[in-house]
């Protein structure tokens, strides 16, 4: 039992032996009295004389003089315990009070808390967000990729079916010229043939032709044995000699004329010769001309959309190219803003610390209430706990938020640049 | 040849993040988990171009783990940044003191950071 409730348990037991002898004193009192007084009819027996009467009034006198004391002793306890109750009272009132100071300094305390918490939440949520619409643009990026490629593949196709329509056109036409010309060929050897014909009976007229001349010059030479022998006959052989002399002139003529003959021959032969190839010439480059034209022009066409190809797919990998380094840039962003979770991370340890912190001071003050000699200050208040932390951010944000809640100052809000090479 | 950098941070996020962003930069990338970490993978052998370091670490914090890189034997001159939240000047000025070339604040997005690694090593891949 505490000091207090003794106490009061005494006073109360005092009070009760008061009263009670109190009672008795004034029943025996009473009885005194009658007894003095006579009032009472009483047994002979029973008559008390003036010492019994005394016998009677002196411990109602001592009693009442004891009653004295203890009322005394009483009241003084009382108002010892009037005053000890007044000053549990006042512990009370002050344990109170301290309390309810330091609950109401957990407001802010708190509030600080729930800031740090929504202002955590709020930057995830736009950092989410930023990285969302970064995948998002990576996404495009990536479509508009993929379009180019299926439209350059497109266009390779389209290319590569008008190619080859124009390759089989083409080949048609390579079948049709190889056919003329194998023909030409032919017409040319045939041609040839006939110039060998020709020139084999050109030939074979040389030898006559110099058969004349080999008559025409052995005529010639009888001729002139003709003329010698006639020379020698005389005037016999004068009509001879002048035949001779015709012969001699005839065979020359003959020789002449046979050489004429051959000169003229080759050169008919050659002439002929040389037609033929001219006209030979003049017909392939007639009949192959239109076909090359067309196989020319297809080529040159060809090699246009070769070049347009060529063209188009250099677009395509420069628009490829451009668009990966557009989709490394939205990836290097979006890797930025996935550094929101380690920022975040802090933020709530700090917040997790706090709230232990809350609850060990909490359980102190649970504790401190109960100790019978505590004089009502907190070595530690929700307040000086609060003011500790402004010196402890590591972030600025942290101490922005809190300043904005609970005021104060700080140097620790002010922080250096976000990228400094010293 | 890629040049190496050496991340050291206990957030595994930061890790993830930061060896996506420097390998698209074309840079070699080795981890550590922890200034400790860090400083057995460079007595190992583990000669990275630079280092790029948290500072708030178990074990072993950023500028503990700056001031022994800088005594060990060929350590003393390659660039080592510092990555964190710290916003304090007063932790600033410790890291110049100790050696850091330099302080970034979390976040920083993937292009700053490589526009800043190149300024620091010129020539490189990335």
């Amino acid at each position: 039992m505490s000091n207090r409730n003794l106490r009061l348990h005494r006073v109360k037991m005092r009070i009760v032996v008061q009263t009670s002898t109190a009672f008795i004193c004034n029943v025996l009192f009473g009885i005194a009295l009658l007894f003095t007084q006579g009032q009472l009819i009483i047994p002979e027996w029973m008559r008390i004389d003036a010492l019994i009467a005394l016998f009677l009034i002196a411990p109602f006198l001592v009693t009442q003089w004891f009653n004295w004391i203890g009322a005394k002793r009483a009241i003084s306890d009382m108002w010892a315990l009037g005053q000890l109750s007044y000053e549990d009272l006042s512990r009370e009132r002050a344990i109170h009070n301290a309390i309810d100071i330091d609950i109401k300094d957990s407001k802010p305390y708190i509030d600080v808390m729930h800031e740090q918490i929504g202002g955590s939440l709020a930057e995830s949520e736009r950092e989410i967000m930023a990285l969302i619409e970064q995948l998002n643009l990576l996404s495009a990026q990536s479509t508009q990729q993929m379009e180019r490629i299926t439209h350059s593949v497109q266009s390779g196709k389209s290319l590569s079916e008008v190619t080859s329509r124009r390759v089989e056109r083409n080949n048609l036409l390579i079948s049709k010229l190889e056919a003329k010309l194998d023909e030409q060929v032919r017409e040319m050897h045939g041609n040839y043939e006939q110039i060998s014909l020709l020139t084999d009976d050109v030939i074979a007229l040389t030898p006559i032709i110099q058969v004349i001349s080999s008559i025409a010059k052995q005529t010639s030479l009888l001729a002139l044995n003709a003329g010698i022998e006639a020379a020698r006959a005389g005037d016999a052989g004068r009509g001879f000699s002048v035949v001779a002399n015709e012969v001699r002139a005839l065979s020359q003529r003959s020789t002449s004329a046979a050489a004429d003959i051959a000169e003229r021959l080759n050169a008919t032969t050659s002439k002929v010769a040389a037609k033929m190839l001219e006209a030979q010439k003049a017909l392939e480059q007639k009949q192959g001309l239109d076909e090359l034209r067309q196989l020319v022009g297809d080529l040159t066409q060809m090699q246009q959309d070769f070049c347009q190809s060529s063209k188009l797919q250099l677009d395509v990998i420069s628009g490829v190219e451009a668009g990966h380094q557009e989709g490394v840039s939205h990836l290097l962003a979006a890797m930025g803003h996935i550094q929101f979770q380690d920022v975040m991370r802090q933020r709530m340890e700090h917040v997790q610390q706090a709230l232990i912190e809350m609850q060990n001071h909490l359980l102190r003050l649970t504790e401190t209430q109960d100790r019978p000699s505590w004089d009502g200050l907190f070595d530690t208040t929700f307040k000086t706990l609060l003011e500790s932390h402004l010196n402890n951010y590591k972030m600025a944000s942290q101490t922005i938020t809190h300043l904005a809640v609970a005021g104060g100052e700080s140097d620790n809000g002010q922080s250096g640049p976000a990228i400094e090479l010293f | 040849m890629a040049k190496t950098i050496l991340i050291v941070d206990d957030s595994a996020t930061m890790l993830m993040s930061l060896k996506s962003s420097l390998s698209l930069g074309g840079y070699q990338v080795e981890t550590a988990g922890n200034g400790q970490e860090a400083l057995d993978k460079l007595k190992a052998g583990v000669k990275p171009s630079l280092i790029l370091t948290d500072i708030n670490m178990p074990v072993m914090g950023g500028l503990e783990m700056i001031g022994k890189v800088r005594a060990l034997p060929g350590c003393r001159f390659f660039p080592i940044l510092t990555l964190t939240t710290e916003s304090q000047m007063a932790k600033r000025d410790e890291g110049r003191r100790l050696g850091a070339t330099g302080w970034l604040v979390k976040p920083i997005s993937g292009g700053d950071l490589l526009k800043v690694i190149k300024q620091l090593l010129p020539g490189a891949l990335g």
